[in-house]
């Protein structure tokens, strides 16, 4: 695909390759179905609109990543989600031992995260960028990425149990 | 050492169910992106951008059926109906007649901003392919091409209210240059090469620019990168060009004076300073909602404006004496060009008009395609989309 005038069938197959990875990630940033869902569509529909500026095909993935982490930190200034948010239960601290079969444990964990931490994590170690991608990323230093990692990872494991997540998991 | 983290997301993003991608609606909101910036070009590209007159987009109300368009549901804007636009343009004059102007599209495009000089009011046409054309409406209402070639990979530009010049910032080869183009003359009378270009890879460029007192100020925008160059002061009769430390964190220059957002954050604490002096001449703490300061064509006053959840606070502060008045009826207002004026068309077609002691005026103005619809933001603002 070259940068001039792609066809809406170019651009629906685009969709249906970015779709399920982008969806993982905005839903582990957000902890929401519907949330991830309205994320990643606006920022693909956002990714096809600055066609100009999208490379190739194959640049588009990474395009609609990071636009869609411009778009999610947008969200996190605007819709006061600077601190954590509320859940209806409070995560339950592992029993030591305990198999972690239940992937519900590591959702509440994440959502214990402020969300530019929770984007942190997910980025560092789900999509595995590295610091400086992440601070590329997000716009911010990667010592700022390093603190703010550290300090997730911390919070993560006060829920989790050095256990699950033993303190080697600091990088 | 870091796989038992990503063993645990890996785990937990597979085990998702995964809807089926919504193809239909991205692509509507896509083509309304499209759409939006064929009319507000450029605004939304460079954030803090001088748009001192009013561009606003009616809609025309023909209702085309696009089920893509109907399932879209992002951006705020004409949801459910898919719509034709009529763009509106417009400026309050100094005795604070609206006067709307009829330009006719240039090139690709409609008018998607203005901004005063002393010659009228500058009309520049840009779309989201970098093209950037100008127009001058003189003060009786007619209509001249700028001698001015249309530009077709990016550029930025500005003028003062109490000057004869357009000042047009691009790359020629490979440099960041300010073009500076007499109004009154209609001929370029100065070409200032500035720095080389901060994004030399990128095919189309955006700047942002100011203009006061015989200086350009000046920076290159990083688009999609999250980054921008760095502010240049230009004083285009000498020549002088000089790195702009000092404006590391100005967001917008407008009047000689500069917005500063150290940290960049939207609820972040503001500062105004004075380019000259360097004193600070207003401070906005850091607020619990985002904030945008709109600096006044002459510096003398601001608009601040905060965007809470229940709808947009906008004040209006003389920044010489500190005094400052709510203005409960503009959410997001343009200035006059006498800077003496903040005012927005509201959906209904009424003018609403505030002076510098708070208090406003409606008046119901006569405006084509304007009876049955509703009108989309005026255009200070880039849309969010």
């Amino acid at each position: 695909m070259t940068r001039s005038s792609p066809t809406d069938e170019d651009f629906a197959a685009l969709v249906h390759a970015c779709w399920p990875r982008l969806y993982r990630t905005a839903y582990l940033i957000l902890g929401n179905a519907a949330e991830a869902e309205d994320l990643v569509q606006t920022a693909l529909a956002r990714t096809f609109a600055n066609w100009h500026r999208v490379r190739s095909l194959d640049a588009a993935p990474a395009y609609a990543r990071t636009t869609m982490m411009n778009v999610a930190a947008s969200w996190f200034r605007k819709k006061g989600w600077r601190n954590e948010r509320p859940t209806a239960t409070l995560p339950e601290t592992v029993v030591e031992g305990e198999d972690l079969t239940d992937r519900h444990l590591l959702r509440e964990a994440l959502a214990v995260l402020p969300p530019r931490q929770r984007a942190m994590v997910v980025l560092r170690y789900y999509e595995d960028l590295s610091v400086a991608e992440v601070a590329n990323t997000l716009g911010i230093t990667t010592g700022g990425v390093k603190s703010q990692t550290s300090a997730a990872l911390r919070r993560l494991r006060a829920v989790l149990g050095d256990d699950l997540l033993p303190e080697k998991s600091q990088s | 050492m870091n796989d038992r983290i990503h063993d645990l997301l890996v785990r937990e993003a597979d085990g998702l169910d995964i809807p089926a991608p919504p193809t239909s609606a991205i692509l509507g909101a896509y083509k309304t992106a499209r759409r939006r910036r064929r009319i507000a070009t450029g605004l939304g590209a460079v954030a803090a951008a001088t748009v001192l007159g009013f561009v606003a987009n009616f809609a025309a109300g023909a209702v085309m059926s696009d089920s893509a368009s109907d399932q879209f549901a992002g951006t705020g804007g004409a949801r459910g109906e898919e719509v034709a636009y009529a763009q509106i343009a417009g400026y309050l004059d100094t005795e604070g007649r609206f006067h709307e102007i009829d330009v006719p599209a240039a090139g690709p495009t409609g008018v998607s901003s203005l901004s005063y000089s002393s010659e009228g009011v500058v009309a520049t046409h840009e779309n989201e392919d970098a093209f950037a054309a100008y127009s001058l409406v003189a003060p009786d209402g007619s209509v001249g091409e700028a001698a001015i070639d249309p530009v077709t990979d990016g550029a930025g530009s500005a003028s003062a209210p109490d000057e004869p010049y357009l000042v047009v910032v691009r790359l020629i080869q490979g440099k960041v240059t300010v073009v500076v183009h007499d109004l009154a003359a209609d001929r370029e009378v100065a070409r200032v090469a500035v720095a080389d270009s901060a994004y030399p890879g990128e095919k189309y460029h955006q700047f942002q620019v100011s203009y006061a007192a015989g200086r350009a100020y000046v920076r290159e925008l990083g688009g999609d990168t999250g980054t921008n160059g760095p502010w240049y002061v230009v004083d285009w009769r000498s020549g002088e060009v000089r790195q702009a430390p000092e404006l590391a964190d100005a967001i917008s220059v407008e009047g000689g004076r500069a917005v500063l957002a150290p940290g960049g954050d939207e609820t972040a604490p503001r500062e105004i300073v004075d380019l000259a002096s360097g004193e600070s001449v207003l401070d906005i703490p850091r607020q619990s909602a985002p904030v945008e300061v709109r600096l006044a064509p002459d510096g003398r006053h601001a608009l601040v404006m905060t965007w809470l959840d229940g709808g947009t606070e906008v004040e209006m502060h003389e920044l010489a004496t500190g005094e400052r008045h709510r203005l409960p009826e503009l959410s997001s207002p343009a200035w006059s060009e006498g800077s003496d004026i903040a005012f927005q068309i509201d959906r209904d077609g009424t003018l609403v008009a505030c002076d510098l002691s708070g208090q406003c005026d409606r008046t119901k103005i006569d405006l084509p395609n304007a009876s049955s619809i509703a009108v989309e933001l005026p255009g200070t603002m880039g849309y969010e989309f």
